[in-house]
């Protein structure tokens, strides 16, 4: 291994002898839109153009009630979720099962070896429900990562998706966030950005949706305050990680 | 790469005679440049935006020892582990010997070019391994027990009817032609597989040489499972996949989901930095496979260009000859314009050489790419090459030897055309040569001849010369 | 007679000389008529470009060579009427000359001064109505080189546009190529013949009695198919339908 991995830079390394240094010129930065009004629509606009469904709400309550409601339309028995913590909105889930829904907790870190068999519960799952890091007006992308209450199978597992996000987590493009949340890609091993519900188009390029991944993808968008904690990771990573100790309470805590 | 039965010819002569091969391809081609169009034209400075993509690949390339070894420090730093491997063979050993030495008996595939290259399967199959495709159109032509015959789309060479009627004979389903009962039959058979398999392997769409973040993007999310639920990942990737930066990923991204699909982005882009880290699921180990296989050496020289190719397909559906024979008359899994420069460029010793014949040089690849990659002036190097070489057929050489001593001598020019014309007024059918031996018959086989005209236009003017100085 | 202002050398190649004259003769015409004085450098032969397309790099080097000598005895413009032929010269003469000291820097003055024909008559002269008239439905058919090697998109068309009685319709397909491709069609020839049969099934789904293009090349491509098929639909070069008036 060590031999193939000298020879081979090696073979590169005079290769490249001589040749010109391309230099790559850097694009003049969209300039973000200052008016938050017509980023959220550019947002909606978008993630509705790749077959989102997306819900908007300016209160607290009116956002558990519709997220209550599309999981009673879609008949949701048994819910997977990201921990309440991790959920701008924590009442969520408890609000859900009052609401008479089975929630199906994920393994826990340490048992989660098996994960095989763990997770083979949680694939009959009608539903799953997580928060974002982040949204992109321009391609109407929503950004998850993966963390220790946040398990990375609630949103490719069920056929319904459910997620919430707080407006100002909107980024006009790809590029913006890349620029301001690179600090995310250090503390999340797994960091998703999904437009649309899954599909595919192997048979003769027709359009299918809901080959692997959910079928639906319902985007929430909320105006009104929020759970602080979890909004950005990137702040956590910023400031170091406390990453197992307080995470590992938090477990506990959800059990 | 395994060497095809058949000639290159025969290939061509058997896709041509194909009547599903004809319908499925036209019926595909059409959708792909229509979605490609609109698309790069949601751009609003598209072709800025591809000068930025060349530009970010072509930087790359030229520092690329260092981008690769600034990646593998990161990769590592996060907990991932990385392999060299010079060819095939070795990279195939690597996987297999990660697979045995963790008792894996499953193992759940995304498609990855590179593993189609290597031919990963057969290896993993032949080491006792359960190997099931995930990706759809992969799944299919496992199924059937074929090959991939589009980069992005492996099954474009089947028609709805032909997979509906594979699954219900593979899978014992009840026979349609409807894609959304077949997808979700796929759907339903795969679920399993992702949660039982042991091991995960994927490909790379781009490696983040500042953060060692894994790129791979796929519109079913099958690799965004791949990536998840098996207890160990494996990523292959060719060493020409790196990028220096998040910024400069997000370029490639953008520009990688127009030209593939029109879409604006795909619809699952994971990106992988490291294994899990108290994280209830993902993968606990992360293997990155660098695969070189001939890349290494393409650095600096003519086609070291093809390495820029971000395997979006957009040029395969542009080709008029690809349109016409599909991707398994190349006879490689790299097919197209960019195979027929890609194929014989890594594999030096294999018997390419009339792939980069397979172009009447149209120039649409070049028009079409998102790194606006030079593809008609590879095939036209990998031409003057095999002439070099001694590998072109001897009366091409001949010919254009002795035509080269005439055009350098008007004279002698204006000679032989003389002759040829006699020659051709021997035998035309008002004015038109009906057949021609061989070689050329292989153009009067579908098209007339026309002979060389009874006054040349360089007559005329010797005339016209002379009669304006009668005046 | 308008007064010459204009005067350029034309480089006819070798298709024109031996297969196509009339396409020849028709850009000159073409040319006088609208006031350029045009010289005929004797001794033209062929650009290289079979050579250069079949990987013969040294004897495509040799023409290429060959050709630049002969047009560097004059300074004025080079008009070509052909799409493929002026690619050729103006953007492969330099590639292939790039190492040879005594010819990199006339391949590079060549280059900057070689046009197509539609070329020159939109871009220098500035034409889009060259007078001409004729009653005849007409197709384009871009040549590949032409489109997308030289970037000429509308020139000939807006010409055709301008020819009166004529009718102008679009041609399905129109950027696909013909599959001639120079030794291509011989060497893969059943694979050029099908590009070609695509071709001319549009050709005939375009409802035109006239196929327009700016290269001999694919106009005897073309017009080869087409007389196999019995077809009558005429295949004519831009120049010649541009010099018809009755
Ligand atoms: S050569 Fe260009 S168009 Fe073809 S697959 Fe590669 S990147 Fe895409």
């Amino acid at each position: 291994m060590n031999e193939s991995r000298g020879a081979i830079l090696e073979r590169v390394r005079s290769g490249r002898l001589g040749a010109p240094v391309e230099s790559r010129p850097v694009l003049p930065t969209p300039i973000p839109t200052k008016d938050s009004s017509s980023l959220l629509d550019r947002f909606v606009q978008e993630a509705e153009t790749v077959g989102a469904i997306v819900h908007r709400s300016d209160r607290r309550e009116l956002s558990v009630e519709i997220v209550l409601r599309v999981l009673g339309d879609a008949g949701v028995n048994r819910l997977i979720s990201w921990e309440p913590n991790d959920l701008p909105i924590p009442e969520l889930t408890k609000a859900a099962v009052d609401n008479g829904v089975q929630l199906v907790s994920p393994p826990t870190p340490a048992k989660a070896k098996t994960i095989s068999r763990e997770w083979a519960a949680m694939a009959t799952a009608d539903a799953g429900l997580t928060g974002a890091v982040g949204g992109l007006a321009d391609t109407g992308t929503i950004v998850l990562c993966s963390g220790p209450g946040r398990p990375r199978l609630t949103w490719l597992l069920p056929p319904l998706h459910v997620v919430v996000l707080h407006s100002s987590l909107v980024h006009p493009t790809l590029s913006a966030f890349m620029e301001e949340c690179g600090e995310l890609f250090r503390c999340s091993s797994h960091v998703a950005f999904v437009t649309g519900p899954s599909r595919t188009a192997d048979i003769e390029q027709t359009l299918t949706i809901g080959v692997h991944g959910p079928k639906e993808v319902h985007i929430l968008l909320v105006d009104h305050d929020c759970n602080p904690i979890k909004e950005s990771e990137a702040a956590q990573a910023a400031t170091g990680s406390g990453e197992t100790g307080d995470r590992m309470s938090k477990n506990d805590l959800v059990q | 790469m395994n060497s095809p039965l058949m000639s290159f010819q025969q290939r061509v002569s058997h896709a041509l005679a194909d009547g599903q091969l004809r319908v499925a391809l036209d019926r595909t081609t059409e959708r792909f440049t229509l979605k490609r169009v609109a698309g790069l034209a949601s751009l609003p400075d598209a072709d800025v935006v591809r000068d930025r993509a060349r530009s970010i690949r072509l930087h790359t390339l030229s520092r690329l020892d260092e981008y690769l070894e600034q990646f593998e420090a990161n990769v590592t730093s996060v907990g991932g582990q990385v392999h060299w491997a010079s060819d095939a063979q070795e990279a195939n050993e690597i996987v297999l010997d990660l697979a045995r030495s963790r008792s894996v008996k499953r193992v759940v595939k995304s498609k990855s070019m590179v593993s189609e290259e290597i031919e990963l399967n057969q290896a993993l199959i032949s080491g006792g391994l359960d190997v099931v495709e995930s990706d759809l159109g992969e799944y299919i032509i496992q199924l059937a027990g074929e090959t991939p015959s589009h980069i992005i789309a492996p099954a474009v060479h089947k028609t709805r009817e032909q997979i509906g009627q594979l699954l219900a004979d593979k899978l014992g389903v009840p026979m349609t032609d409807d894609p959304v009962e077949m997808t979700a039959t796929a759907r339903s058979a795969l679920r399993d597989v992702f949660l039982q398999s042991e091991m995960g392997v994927s490909g790379v769409n781009f490696g983040v040489a500042s953060t060692g973040s894994l790129a791979i993007v796929t519109n079913e999310g099958n690799a965004s499972l791949t990536v998840t639920a098996p207890r160990i990942h494996v990523a292959m990737m060719g060493i020409e996949r790196v990028v220096p930066t998040l910024d400069d990923l997000a370029v490639m991204l953008l520009v990688l989901a127009r030209s593939a699909t029109g879409q604006k982005l795909t619809v699952y882009t994971d990106l992988l930095t490291g294994p899990r880290r108290g994280d209830p699921d993902g993968p606990e180990e992360l293997h990155v496979v660098l695969l070189d296989n001939g890349r290494s050496r393409l650095v600096g020289t003519e086609v070291g260009e093809v390495l820029a190719c971000i395997r979006c397909g957009a040029c395969l559906n542009a080709c008029p000859v690809y349109q016409q024979i599909g991707g398994h008359a190349y006879g490689s899994v790299y097919s197209g314009p960019i195979g027929a420069v890609l194929t014989p460029s890594l594999d030096r010793e294999g018997p390419w050489h009339e792939l980069p014949e397979a172009s009447s040089l149209c120039g649409a690849c070049r028009e079409v790419c998102p790194v606006r990659i030079d593809i008609p002036r590879m095939l036209l190097a990998l031409r003057a090459e095999t002439v070099r070489s001694g590998k072109a057929n001897q009366w091409v050489r001949i010919v254009f030897w002795l035509y080269r001593i005439a055009a350098t001598k008007p004279r002698l020019f204006r000679c032989g055309v003389s002759v040829v014309r006699q020659l051709t007024r021997m035998f035309f059918v008002n004015g038109w040569l009906l057949r021609l031996p061989s070689p050329l018959s292989s153009w009067t086989q579908s098209r007339e001849f026309p002979v060389i005209a009874s006054r040349t236009f360089s007559e005329e003017m010797r005339d016209r010369e002379e009669g304006s100085g009668d005046e | 007679m308008p007064e010459t202002i204009f005067s350029v050398q034309l480089f006819a190649t070798c298709l024109v000389d031996a297969i196509r004259p009339a396409a020849g003769l028709a850009t000159l015409r073409l040319l006088e008529r609208l006031g350029v004085k045009v010289i005929v450098p004797s001794g033209q032969t062929c650009c290289g470009q079979p050579a250069f397309n079949s990987g013969c790099l040294a004897d495509a080097r040799a023409m290429a060579r060959y050709t630049i000598d002969l047009l560097e005895k004059s300074p004025v413009p080079i008009v070509v009427p052909s799409g493929s032929c002026s690619d050729m010269i103006v953007h492969r003469y330099r590639e292939l000359l790039a190492d040879d000291p005594a010819y990199a820097s006339k391949a590079e003055r060549v280059a900057a001064r070689t046009y197509e024909l539609s070329q020159y008559l939109s871009d220098v002269l500035k034409v889009q109505d060259v007078g001409a008239q004729c009653r005849r439905t007409i197709t384009y058919h871009p040549s590949c080189h032409l489109l997308r090697g030289l970037g000429v998109r509308s020139a000939p068309s807006q010409l055709l546009d301008s020819i009166a009685d004529a009718r102008c319709v679009s041609l399905p397909g129109a950027e696909d190529c013909c599959g001639f491709g120079g030794t291509f069609a011989v060497k893969m020839g059943e694979l050029s013949s099908a590009m070609l049969n695509r071709k001319l099934d549009a050709i005939v789904e375009s409802g035109a009695d006239t196929v327009v293009a700016c290269d001999v090349g694919c106009l005897m491509h073309i017009e080869g198919g087409l007389k196999r098929r019995g077809s009558n639909v005429v295949v004519r070069h831009l120049a010649e339908v541009l010099v018809e008036s009755e």
